[in-house]
């Protein structure tokens, strides 16, 4: 990769092409519907990228959560994600909240609460593409956040160092960037915070107001001051670059770390500034890239179902991930999902077979797959189906597998579904 | 030399070098190398009431602390002269005569913690050095299978509870199973064969692609022989008991040739403070109705000589017993080894009723060292502690 | 004639007389045999409109066929489609070339009836008219218009084939059509078919009428009722799933027992079901269900142990009910009962209670006091300033009787040790508390249990309906899941003395207009969770969830009532009453 990586690609008329196009959806968004891959295709990158920053979330679904949550139950907060993600309107927002929620992983196994965990998801939501650093800080404070890390009993005298510890370890740093004593320290700093009914408040009597030191610096630091110290080190905007670069490209190399590092620092920190030259990067659209990303459960179901064109019921897409091993607010631990190999092992495929057949032949109607493949011939379905699902090509024997399936059929509407079915379940068809 | 023979007698000469007594060739066991071992543990939840387990029917003391709850010699099943099993559980004398059953008596650990979450906490994760945050003790070797052999299932929860502590690796999360029928793989009719057919490797794939190939593969083997395992005729007959239901399905994994080989199951009811009597006498003739007839099962299908069972509690109980005719959270407890090495019989100290710590019977065995006798002589993994192992003999 | 041959030959003649006259001379079946009799015995289910036929005159105009048209539901639903049904028969008629009612009324005027076998799957329908002529140009005017319809003119002309002294024709693969005289039958597998024409041939034939309890349960079935149905459950349960034996096994379960009680259990272990289906005019319909040969577990029905009735209480509500569970027995003779899997559960229990009762044996020594009559309230609470839960729910009681007032205490004592237990379990998870304190209604003390109120603005969850109290006013007991809807029965019961043994039956009464006003409190709740469980978009969600409104609409309530007849067989009683019309929007 020359130096240039992060100049804008400036494809040809024939470069921006369908594989092209998928490419961004899969990664900024979570696939596209044929009718959204055809209005790319001839708006051109730009234009395409225009709109995936602009788009926000339809209103009333986002406001339906509002009667479903005195429930208390964590799987309507699910679906409601869920349906969002599927047919929210903007899916760039819900990637980057789905980013965030990865991050900063907060599990509602212990936080126990529903509304808060909602809370928390749309701080993700009308933050998550601002300044990083107001982001931080309102992660800092927000109340699941602080009944997570044990943040509402960190009291002066009796410090808990739990978050300052993921904080750095984390959020912000990675491992080796910071001494014990700078989380000791950062702790005491951020001593003080609880909850009352719902809401975080800061309490004086339990901050330690004395003078701590932080990465080499001397003063009464509080919460905000302690996190401007932990932004300035080097190592944080090298750790979201990181962050950036492994959730929309591929495993980063040192090179795309500094660059983008520096980047993010010349933007002041906007993650939409920092994105917007990512996403229409050379680095981004170069073979490197491309297919490089073993599909979560989440993203696997809904590039899946928006990319057929056909109707999950959200509840059954959110348990479905869960079953992949991917259960939305409730994040193994503080780490996180591991993603990439780490989603694949013989109980897992299975459960991603399952779910994939199981969207193409309930979740898709004949009507639905007669559309998808434009009424196609029997003869034309492989093919036809590789240039929509696997834009980057398949091998003969791929094609010639789904030809014989496409010969064993005994009616067309049967054929579109053995093919769609095979290509869905294929490996190629996860990599993202 | 055939590939599998000289990697058993590697494997053993390793393995015996680093633990001397420890005859694992000695009793016909050594046909199975470290790789192909399988360890099932079996939780009791809310802490097992030792003295009435494996009773010292011998001291005076167990009568007097236990007016009500003492159980009289008489109705005890025999283990040693001094000690005996509680009456329910009557189908463990068979693995007893057979010397596949061990009891190792004082288990527990220093500084004993009263509080469920916290003792079993201290239990699944075994970190006294506090170095491994956050991951159990199952998932540690977990993680090591897994670094071997990427793709493989190594671990598996079978039950419906959240995932124990004990299964959670830094890399690994083991899936919980409550069915046989979420491994099951629902196909569109008459794929099976493209879909083979679609997996066939061209020469040069690398990278994830490669890997996904592979890992789709391994699954849809181990879903077929997943089907064929469901499929045979086991011989033994079940119980209709929950516990007995989870051991079947571990027994039909292990004996169609799944990959995994840790496995977890927890029977729960166990804290028992008041009435004790009728409620622990049912749960261990489920605990042990339901053992016997898995290691009955194992043995008809050869995997007996596989499977090392392990069923422990997070405490035990006080020694006296109190007002409500039931007894409080106590201290250290028996654990039993089903099958594995050794010779079975009583190991450890047995409770010195006459010298109880603060009205517990004291540890006399560290469960850590435990741990390190399975994780590195029966799994051939690296302990996660320092701790020593225990001879269990042979 | 060779005497020799005369024997064989009076033999041979003797044989074949009988077949010979049957097919030549077909004996016409008696207008007044039961139609059941014309039925194989492996017709396990056998379904009789012995009331269809005012139906049928009647039509559109039968006052329950009107009332459901002109409900709530009914209105909504016709809305939607594109024909009325008067439309709809007018045109049936004009395919037919007759008008469809009379036809069918013509058919079936002296009986109509279905039987279905279970191990094959299918069904064969028997109709039976007054007038041979009337019912042959009834078929012939049908497969005219059937020829019509598929372009096959004259295809049905002459039947295929005669048997037993029918006619039968072939339609398509399976069906088969066969007509004797006033006899019709239709069936979609030809062996029944023929089975019914060799029985209906045979007049001593006996058919299903010869099942054990058949007669029987027949003889019970009050006139004037519309259907009646046969289900014999226990040469069913072969043929069906895992599901229905799991359902005939249900009699030895605590949970259905405790739950559902000794009669309805025991309804579903039964050999062999009668249901009937009457209407009431334009008031209601009504579906009762009785059991033969049904396996009661005696112990634990009203006849047993009699015990006192807890006292009436106040009809308003979202539904009452009156159970008779004799929970002490469930314990105390727990081995003779339920199968050995459920004993572990039971010494759980007895431990867990042994902890709130200061060590007692549940059964024995506290459910023992207890009489097994019970009473269930459920009403629509009042909540304090604060409190009111943003899904609200209404509230549900329990009322019992004490042998003696004192073993009220041990129950508040029980109860509050409950509420501190479960404090400290929560407390462990880091969870809300409940903080106990005691409210008074009149001289009756009352012990009850609350979250803390949430601070204003912060939202009022779920758990808010959760008030939990216990009082002993008299000898009876209330226990309950809000305060309020405590004080309320504890206000009603303070003069009243429970009722003397004798006379109790068991019973539910469910006001549909309540549910209704809860479906209408929670809609968008409701509309939510539809469009997250179905993948619906908010119109369509709305309109189901209205849908259910509407039913709820045209209904005024229903009611269950369970109890053996003098026969003592168990029985069920359920009616449904329909929403005066103006009252129903």
């Amino acid at each position: 990769m020359t130096d240039d990586f992060l100049e804008p690609w400036r494809p040809h008329a024939a470069e921006w092409d369908r594989a092209a196009a998928q490419h961004l959806f899969r990664r900024a968004g979570f696939g596209a519907r044929p009718e959204e891959l055809e209005l790319a295709l001839s708006e051109g990158l730009e234009a395409t990228l225009a709109r995936l920053f602009a788009d926000r979330a339809a209103p009333e679904l986002r406001a339906s959560i509002q009667p479903l949550l005195p429930a208390g139950e964590l799987e309507l907060l699910q679906a409601w994600w869920m349906a969002l993600i599927l047919e929210g309107g903007a899916p760039l927002h819900e990637r980057m909240t789905l980013v965030w929620h990865d991050h900063f992983a907060t599990s509602n196994a212990k936080v126990d609460d529903v509304r808060l965990m909602h809370e928390q998801n749309e701080l993700f939501r009308t933050r998550g593409l601002g300044d990083f650093r107001a982001l931080l800080k309102s992660v800092a404070r927000d109340p699941a956040m602080l009944r997570w890390l044990d943040g509402d009993s960190n009291r002066r005298g009796h410090a808990n160092e739990n978050f300052a510890r993921e904080l750095m370890e984390l959020f912000a740093h990675g491992l080796g960037n910071y001494g014990e004593r700078d989380v000791q320290e950062a702790a005491r700093a951020f001593s003080g915070w609880g909850i009352s009914g719902r809401t975080s408040v800061f309490r004086p009597e339990h901050h330690d107001a004395g003078e701590k030191t932080l990465f080499g610096r001397t003063g009464r630091f509080g919460c905000d001051e302690a996190l401007d110290l932990v932004l300035e080190q080097p190592a944080c905007a090298r750790h979201v670059a990181c962050v950036l670069l492994e959730a929309f490209v591929a495993p980063p190399e040192g090179a795309w770390i500094e660059e983008l590092a520096r980047v993010i620092r010349e933007a002041d920190w906007s993650i939409e500034r920092a994105l917007r030259i990512l996403l229409a990067s050379r680095l981004f659209f170069s073979p490197v890239a491309r297919r490089a990303r073993i599909a979560g459960p989440v993203e696997l179901l809904a590039v899946a179902a928006r990319s057929l064109g056909a109707r999950i019921a959200p509840r059954r897409a959110a348990h479905l991930a869960s079953e992949m091993g991917q259960a939305l607010f409730r994040p193994p631990s503080v780490k996180g999902w591991d993603g990439g190999r780490a989603w694949i092992h013989s109980g897992s495929w299975i459960a991603r077979h399952n779910a994939l057949v199981e969207l193409v032949s309930d979740g898709a109607t004949e009507a639905d797959l007669e559309r998808f493949f434009d009424s196609a011939e029997p003869e034309e379905l492989p093919a036809s189906a590789i240039e929509r699902l696997l834009p980057e090509g398949a091998g003969q024997t791929f094609t010639d597998a789904l030809g014989s399936a496409v010969r064993n059929a005994h009616v067309v509407s049967g054929a579109r579904t053995a093919v769609v079915a095979l290509v869905l379940t294929s490996p190629e068809f996860q990599l993202f | 030399m055939s590939l599998s023979r000289r990697r058993f007698l590697l494997e053993g000469l390793r393995v015996t070098a680093l633990v001397p007594g420890t005859a694992l060739l000695g009793r016909g066991r050594g046909s199975v190398s470290a790789g192909e071992r399988v360890l099932v543990v079996v939780q009791l939840t809310g802490g097992n009431d030792g003295l009435n387990t494996v009773v010292p029917h011998s001291q005076d003391a167990y009568y007097r602390l236990r007016p009500t709850l003492a159980l009289s010699r008489s109705n005890l099943h025999a283990l040693g002269g001094d000690h005996g099993l509680h009456p329910s559980l009557k189908e463990l004398t068979p693995l007893h005569d057979e010397g596949r059953l061990t009891v190792v008596q004082g288990v527990g650990y220093p500084h004993p913690d009263r509080s469920h979450f916290r003792s079993l906490e201290i239990w699944h994760c075994a970190d006294p050095e506090g170095v491994h945050r956050g991951t159990g003790w199952l998932g540690r070797m977990a993680d090591q299978i897994v670094a071997a052999a990427p793709g493989a299932m190594p671990a598996l929860h079978v039950g419906d509870e959240d995932l124990p502590l004990a299964l959670m690796g830094r890399k690994v999360s083991a899936p919980s199973l409550n069915d046989e029928r979420s491994l099951h793989l629902s196909e569109l009719p008459g794929l099976e064969g493209e879909r083979t057919n679609l997996l066939g490797e061209p020469a040069g794939t690398t990278g994830e692609l490669a890997f996904l190939r592979a890992a789709a593969r391994n699954a849809y083997d181990v879903s077929q022989r997943m089907e064929r395992a469901l499929e045979r005729q086991r011989s033994a007959t079940y119980p209709d008991l929950d516990l007995a239901r989870k051991l079947r399905l571990i027994a039909k994994l292990v004996a169609g040739g799944f990959d995994t080989r840790i496995f977890l199951v927890t029977l729960g009811g166990f804290d028992t403070h008041a009435r004790q009597a009728a409620l622990h006498a049912a749960l261990l003739e489920e605990l042990a109705r339901s053992l016997h007839a898995f290691q009955r099962d194992l043995a008809a299908s050869g995997a007996g000589e596989r499977v090392l069972t392990l069923v422990f509690s997070e405490f035990g109980r006080r020694a006296a017993e109190n007002a409500s005719r039931g007894t409080d959270h106590g201290a250290a407890a028996p654990v039993f080894l089903l099958g594995g090495p050794g010779n079975g019989g009583l190991l450890g100290s047995g409770p010195d009723l006459d010298r109880l710590s603060d009205g517990d019977v004291g540890f006399t065995t560290d469960f850590r060292a435990l741990y390190t006798t399975i994780e590195r002589d029966w799994m051939g993994l690296e302990p996660s502690s320092s701790v020593q192992a225990f001879d269990l003999g042979g | 004639m060779n005497r020799s041959l005369l024997i064989p030959a009076f033999a041979l003649f003797a044989w074949l007389w009988p077949r010979w006259r049957t097919e030549t001379w077909p004996v016409p079946p008696s207008p007044d045999r039961e139609l059941a009799s014309f039925f194989p015995e492996r017709c396990r289910i056998y379904l009789e409109g012995t009331g269809t036929l005012p139906l049928l005159e009647r039509g559109l105009e039968h006052p329950f066929v009107h009332a459901l048209e002109t409900s709530a539901l009914g209105t909504a639903l016709l809305s939607d489609l594109p024909r009325s049904p008067a439309q709809a028969l007018a045109a049936a008629e004009g395919w037919l070339g007759r008008p469809v009612l009379p036809l069918i009324a013509d058919l079936t005027r002296r009986g109509v009836a279905l039987g279905f076998d279970p191990e094959s799957k299918k069904a064969v329908i028997v109709a039976r008219g007054q007038d041979p002529d009337a019912v042959a140009g009834a078929l012939a005017a049908v497969f005219d218009a059937l020829e019509r319809q598929l372009g096959w003119p004259g295809a049905l002309d002459r039947p295929r084939e005669r048997r037993s002294g029918a006619d039968l024709w072939a339609l398509g693969d399976e069906a088969v059509v066969a007509r004797r005289d006033a006899l019709l039958v239709l069936g979609n597998q030809r062996e029944l078919v023929t089975d019914v024409l060799d029985l209906a041939a045979e007049p001593s034939a006996r058919g299903l009428t010869d099942r054990p309890g058949f007669r029987q349960q027949r003889a019970g079935v009050p006139p004037g009722s519309a259907l009646w149905a046969w289900l014999e459950l226990a040469e069913i349960e072969p043929h069906a799933d895992q599901g229905f034996r799991e359902l005939r096994a249900a009699n030895h379960s605590p949970a259905v027992q405790g739950i559902l009680g000794a009669e309805i259990g025991a309804l579903l272990a039964a050999r062999a079901l009668s249901a009937t289906l009457s209407f009431e005019e334009d008031r209601g319909l009504e579906l009762s269900l009785r059991a033969f040969e049904a396996p009661r577990l005696v112990a634990l029905v009203p006849e047993a142990r009699p015990g006192e009735i807890p006292a009436e209480l106040g009809a308003d509500g979202a539904a009452t009910a009156l159970v008779y569970r004799d929970y002490a027995r469930f314990f105390t003779q727990r081995v003779e009962h339920f199968p050995p899997t459920a004993l572990p559960g039971f010494a759980e229990a007895i431990t867990n209670a042994a902890l709130f009762f200061e060590g007692k044996d549940l059964g024995e020594d506290v459910l023992s006091h207890l009489s097994p009559w019970i009473r269930l309230v459920s009403r629509e609470l009042d909540f304090d300033a604060g409190r009111r839960p943003e899904i609200p729910l209404p509230g549900l009681a329990a009322v019992a009787v004490l042998d003696d007032e004192r073993e009220g205490e041990h129950w508040a004592a029980a109860f509050q040790t409950l509420i501190a237990l479960i404090n400290v379990d929560q407390a462990q998870k880091g969870g809300q508390s409940m903080r106990l304190h005691l409210a008074h209604e009149g001289e009756v003390e009352i012990s009850a249990a609350r979250f803390a109120t949430p601070v204003p603005g912060e939202g009022v969850d779920l758990r808010y309906n959760l008030e939990p109290a216990l009082a002993v006013a008299g000898r009876h007991l209330v226990l309950g899941t809000h305060l309020s809807l405590v004080r309320e029965l504890v206000r009603e019961l303070a003069r009243a003395e429970p009722r003397v043994p004798g006379g109790g039956r068991e019973a539910l009464e469910v006001d549909a207009g309540s549910l209704r006003a809860l479906v209408e409190e929670n809609l968008e709740f409701l509309v939510a969770q539809k469009m997250l469980e179905d993948g619906l978009e908010h119109a369509a969600a709305e309109r189901e969830i209205e849908g259910l409104r509407l039913a709820l609409a045209s209904f005024a309530g229903a009611r269950l009532e369970v109890g053996g007849t003098n026969l003592g067989a168990p029985e069920v009683r359920l009616t449904l009453r329909l929403a005066r019309a103006e009252s129903s929007r």
